[in-house]
């Protein structure tokens, strides 16, 4: 509203500096600094553009929404969508959350519900049409970074062990099929590329270190680096050490782990420090520490991990030997689940970068997820995926064609939700439904 | 999209209401604009909630795509189509024209909303039968509909006794279809008059081929003694003069006539004093008796004032003996009206003095006789060019009474059938008063406006349709049908007189007429064929 201008524009003026210093972040000079150099020996050009989509591609995405009732309760619905040319695959899911669960957990709850439906949807999708790639809207790596645990809520405490036996069918019927998974995040806030060139960049301070700089402080730089959590005290004491132990190169392994601790994203780095089109070096990615410890656990001695990560499911449970013979089996499957390849991509000079996540199979690798302890770089030669990045890349908005379509149509609109499923809902169970005041009062229709 | 009637086209989506609704259709199955459609709906009749069907058009179709918008560039909405991720969307949005009553023939509006989720078809034949056709006795077989060419299209002759108009732009069919009515009116015992200024009707009594047809004897053509109508008496056969004898008429018909003012008393004197003289020589004169005598009189006359009076009196005189509508005796209304019957009255080559006083005569007699009791058939009064004899401002002499008609002539059996292409040149008052249209092509935006405001069945949407009607489609509207419908006129069985010349054929015929076409045959005979090369 124009009564507010005035006020506004003062308060822009007051701290102009500090306004463009945010923006900024005042980081572009540290960074290339630090990681310029190797940044760019991490970036090349596009190995092909092609002007044409490909065929067989299909484009799957999710959709989530949920209402909170007036007894608290949470309804949710979750749908996803499958398109290839002009066939779909449509699947939806809905259900109600019990009262008293913790928000976050509602939430954490209901995005691995709508990711499980997308990979039913994707694998439904294969199985209906001829296709040779699947993107998958997001992070492949983070959909399989969960730990296994049970569910929050008591009527679906298996949710992650079925979630992670979608995504292995999926895995295995395209390896089996030899179809390409590309999962295509357009705004991913991951950090592997920086830790990667810091981690690179450290190791090399260290090698200009005298010889008896201490094996502790490398240790501990190193963990930092790879997203380890380490008390304030303890990081005060490593840059102690660090500055009594390491002379004069004392200051850049000071940055480089401030850089571990809060990393910027790899694409903010990609913007100040990689220009036009082009892709990162691959990297095979490594687990973060807490999650790996997680899954090795699981995997050396399912059955301790299953009585305390599966306590209530298993207290719960009629059977529980079946239900420690179900963890297992797909802890077992998980195991064997393949590394993950990511690189980012900018397709246009003015647009913003791409991560772009693969299964190892797909580069001729063979390594399961557990396996890489630090991120490393891999070959890929891979110019199809290019193919479909750049044959479906249409701009801006249209990043990827089958992406943004499915995205438009799974896409769960609150007329969808508060009036057609709703009215269905209603005369399914021949009661009215109503929303808590909270909602009510926020409803613009 | 999957349906549970293998006829279905669509489902009724969004907003419906009484009157109109949209469907979602496939690019496939989608109906095409001015189809016909039918849904399901319920409706209150006679105190019960009964199932009927509604009969509907379709005015618009739409495509859209949510993938292929407007302000993506060019290189994505390609890849976007070459991906086939168009998502197109097919809908088409109708408006209702009604459902028949289920036990009587009548068609009602429906006063409940369509249900969204309805399946829609295509009109089955059976229903547009229903809607579009009448009784035997009761049908004028008008044509087909435009989009579903095995459907007849009938009118109901009772409408007709409510006024009629045919609005179309020059070229588009109107006389052809007046034409296609008067046969049908014929076959039905009607009385028909036609005021013809351009004697387009005198081949009538013709069939297409040029022969007289059974109905032919049925037909008159009355010329006037000026008419350059292009027929012959050999043509058309029954060709009889129309003509007033100057001697019936009374002084002061004369003084109209002459449009002599009432002020002008001296001027008056000296013609009534003339048409004494002659009344008492002769029960036969003419207008050019009339000026024989006040020029003798001018010859003889011996004071200026005299003169001059007798002067200003020939001015008049001389314009009624211009009109060359006048003779020694009256043309018998018992010969222009009888049931049966098609009279032509050829007004071309009157100027449009003549031709206005003519119409007035005309019309006035009839109108009398009918009031009268004397004549006790409806007529029809089919009047060509209707905009010159009842334009918005001016009044005419036949204005008035074919406004009188318009207002009162359905009480005593007196029907117009009033054509035009200048719906805006006509008096609002009597297009108003002609109930059932039949609209053909029509571009101009005041002709347009000029029929919206007559009729408040001619909705916008309508309208639109009209200029890209072709010739001879038309939308029809009133009392002669159950439902506005749009149709196709049929092929006329008796003979067209009015249609557009042909100028390729008039041309050669001009050639063959001046010797040319020889002459260019042997010039072009003599260049020889360019070879591909220059020579030296």
């Amino acid at each position: 509203m124009p009564e507010y201008l005035p006020q506004l524009i003062e308060c822009i003026r007051e701290n102009r500096e500090d306004w463009i210093a945010g923006i900024d972040r005042s980081i572009d000079s540290a960074l290339e600094e630090l990681l310029g150099e190797s940044a760019r020996a991490f970036w090349h050009d596009l190995p092909v553009e092609s002007a044409t989509p490909p065929d067989g591609v299909i484009g799957t995405d999710g959709s989530q929404s949920d209402r909170i009732l007036w007894s608290g309760s949470h309804w949710w619905v979750v749908r996803a969508v499958a398109l290839c040319g002009k066939h779909r695959t449509r699947l939806i899911d809905t259900g109600i959350a019990p009262s008293g669960l913790r928000d976050q957990d509602f939430q954490w709850y209901l995005s691995v519900k709508m990711e499980e439906l997308e990979h039913k949807t994707a694998l439904e999708g294969l199985k209906q049409v001829d296709a040779e790639y699947v993107l998958l809207d997001g992070s492949l790596f983070g959909r399989l970074q969960h730990p296994p645990v049970e569910s929050p809520v008591p009527s679906d405490r298996f949710l992650l062990l079925d979630y992670f036996d979608t995504i292995l069918d999926l895995l295995e019927y395209c390896r089996n099929k030899n179809i390409g998974i590309i999962a295509v995040s357009k705004d991913s806030r991951a950090r592997h590329l920086v830790r990667h060139l810091a981690r690179s960049a450290m190791n090399g301070a260290f090698n200009d270190m005298p010889a008896g700089t201490s094996a502790k402080i490398r240790m501990k730089a190193a963990e930092v680096l790879q997203g380890k959590r380490l008390p304030d005290e303890e990081i005060e004491d490593l840059f102690t050490n660090t500055r009594q132990e390491t002379g004069k190169n004392w200051r850049n392994i000071e940055r480089l782990v401030e850089l571990g601790i809060q990393p910027v994203s790899d694409h903010v780095l990609m913007q100040y420090l990689m220009r036009g089109k082009g892709y990162t070096s691959p990297l095979l990615l490594s687990m973060n520490p807490d999650t790996r410890s997680n899954f090795m656990a699981a995997f050396t001695d399912s059955m301790t991990y299953s009585r305390s990560r599966f306590r209530n499911a298993i207290k719960e449970a009629e059977d529980q030997r079946a239900v420690r013979k179900r963890i297992s089996a797909t802890l077992k499957r998980l195991e064997r689940a393949p590394a993950i390849v990511s690189f980012h991509t900018r397709l246009h000079p003015r647009d913003t970068p791409l991560r772009i996540d693969l299964p190892s199979w797909m580069v001729e690798d063979k390594k399961k997820l557990w396996e890489p302890l630090q991120s490393e770089e891999i070959a890929c030669n891979r110019d199809d995926v290019f193919e479909v990045l750049t044959g479906g890349y249409g701009g801006l908005q249209n990043y990827n064609i089958w992406q943004v379509r499915a995205d438009a149509q799974a896409r769960l609109s609150r007329e969808t939700v508060d009036s057609l499923y709703r009215d269905v809902l209603e005369k399914e169970l021949g009661m009215r439904i109503e929303f808590e005041r909270g909602y009510r009062r926020v409803y613009y229709p | 999209m999957s349906t549970t009637r293998s006829d279905a086209i669509g489902l009724v989506v969004g907003e419906a209401t009484s009157t109109s609704f949209v469907l979602a259709s496939t690019q496939e199955m989608c109906p095409s604009r001015l189809d016909y459609v039918a849904v399901r709906s319920r409706e209150l009749v006679d105190g019960s909630l009964v199932n009927v069907e509604i009969l509907a058009q379709v005015e618009r179709v739409m495509a859209s795509s949510d993938a292929l918008k407007q302000l993506i560039n060019y290189d994505a909405l390609r890849r976007i189509k070459q991906a086939d991720l168009d998502d197109l969307r097919n809908y088409a949005a109708a408006r209702v024209l009604g459902y028949l009553h289920p036990s009587r023939d009548e068609v009602l509006i429906p006063r409940r909303s369509i249900i969204p989720g309805t399946e829609v078809q295509i009109a089955p034949a059976s229903l547009l039968d229903s809607f579009y056709s009448y009784s035997e006795d009761e049908a004028i077989h008008i044509g087909n509909l435009i989009t579903r060419s095995e459907v007849d299209v009938s009118l109901d002759v009772s409408g007709f006794r409510r006024h009629t108009a045919i609005i179309a732009q020059t070229g588009a069919g109107k006389s052809y279809c007046a034409g296609v009515l008067i046969e049908e009116l014929l076959e039905r015992g009607g009385t028909v008059l036609v005021i013809d200024p351009h004697a387009d009707y005198a081949l009538i009594g013709m069939d297409s081929e040029g022969a007289r047809h059974e109905l032919s004897n049925r037909c008159l053509i009355f010329r006037n003694p000026a008419s350059t109508g292009r027929y012959s008496e050999r043509e058309v056969g029954n060709l009889e003069d129309y003509t007033i004898a100057f001697a019936d008429l009374d002084n002061q018909e004369i003084f109209d006539i002459a449009n002599v003012h009432q002020n002008f008393t001296r001027i008056r004197d000296t013609i009534e004093n003339a048409l004494r003289i002659l009344r008492s020589e002769n029960d036969f004169f003419t207008p050019e008796d009339l000026v024989g005598n006040l020029q003798t009189q001018l010859d003889a006359a011996t004071s200026q004032r005299e003169r001059t009076d007798l002067q200003s009196a020939l001015r008049y005189a001389r314009a009624m003996a211009r009109m060359r509508v006048f003779a020694q005796s009256s043309t018998s209304m018992d010969r222009i009206l009888a049931p049966m019957q098609v009279s032509v009255l050829d007004l071309s080559g009157l100027d449009s003095i003549s031709t206005d006083y003519v119409v007035s005569k005309l019309l006035r007699d009839v109108s009398s006789l009918l009031q009268a009791g004397d004549y006790s058939h409806p007529v029809f009064l089919v009047i060509e060019e209707a905009h010159n004899f009842i334009p918005p401002e001016a009044n005419t002499r036949s204005s008035s009474i074919i406004k009188r008609i318009a207002g009162e002539g359905r009480k005593f059996g007196a029907f117009l059938v009033v054509i035009s292409q200048r719906p805006s040149k006509i008096h609002p008052d009597t297009l108003s008063q002609c109930n059932s249209q039949i609209i053909m092509k029509l571009t101009n935006p005041n002709d347009q406006d000029a029929i919206a405001k007559s009729s408040e069945m001619l909705s916008r949407d309508l309208l639109d349709n009209l200029p890209g009607f072709n010739p001879g489609e038309a939308v029809v509207l009133g009392p002669i049908t159950k439902a506005p419908v749009m149709i196709k006129i049929r092929e006329r069985r008796t003979r067209e007189g009015g249609a557009d010349i042909n100028v390729v054929e008039a041309l050669r015929a001009a050639r063959r007429e001046a010797s040319i076409e020889t002459t260019v045959d042997q010039d072009r005979q003599r260049t020889e064929p360019f070879d591909g090369t220059f020579g030296e």
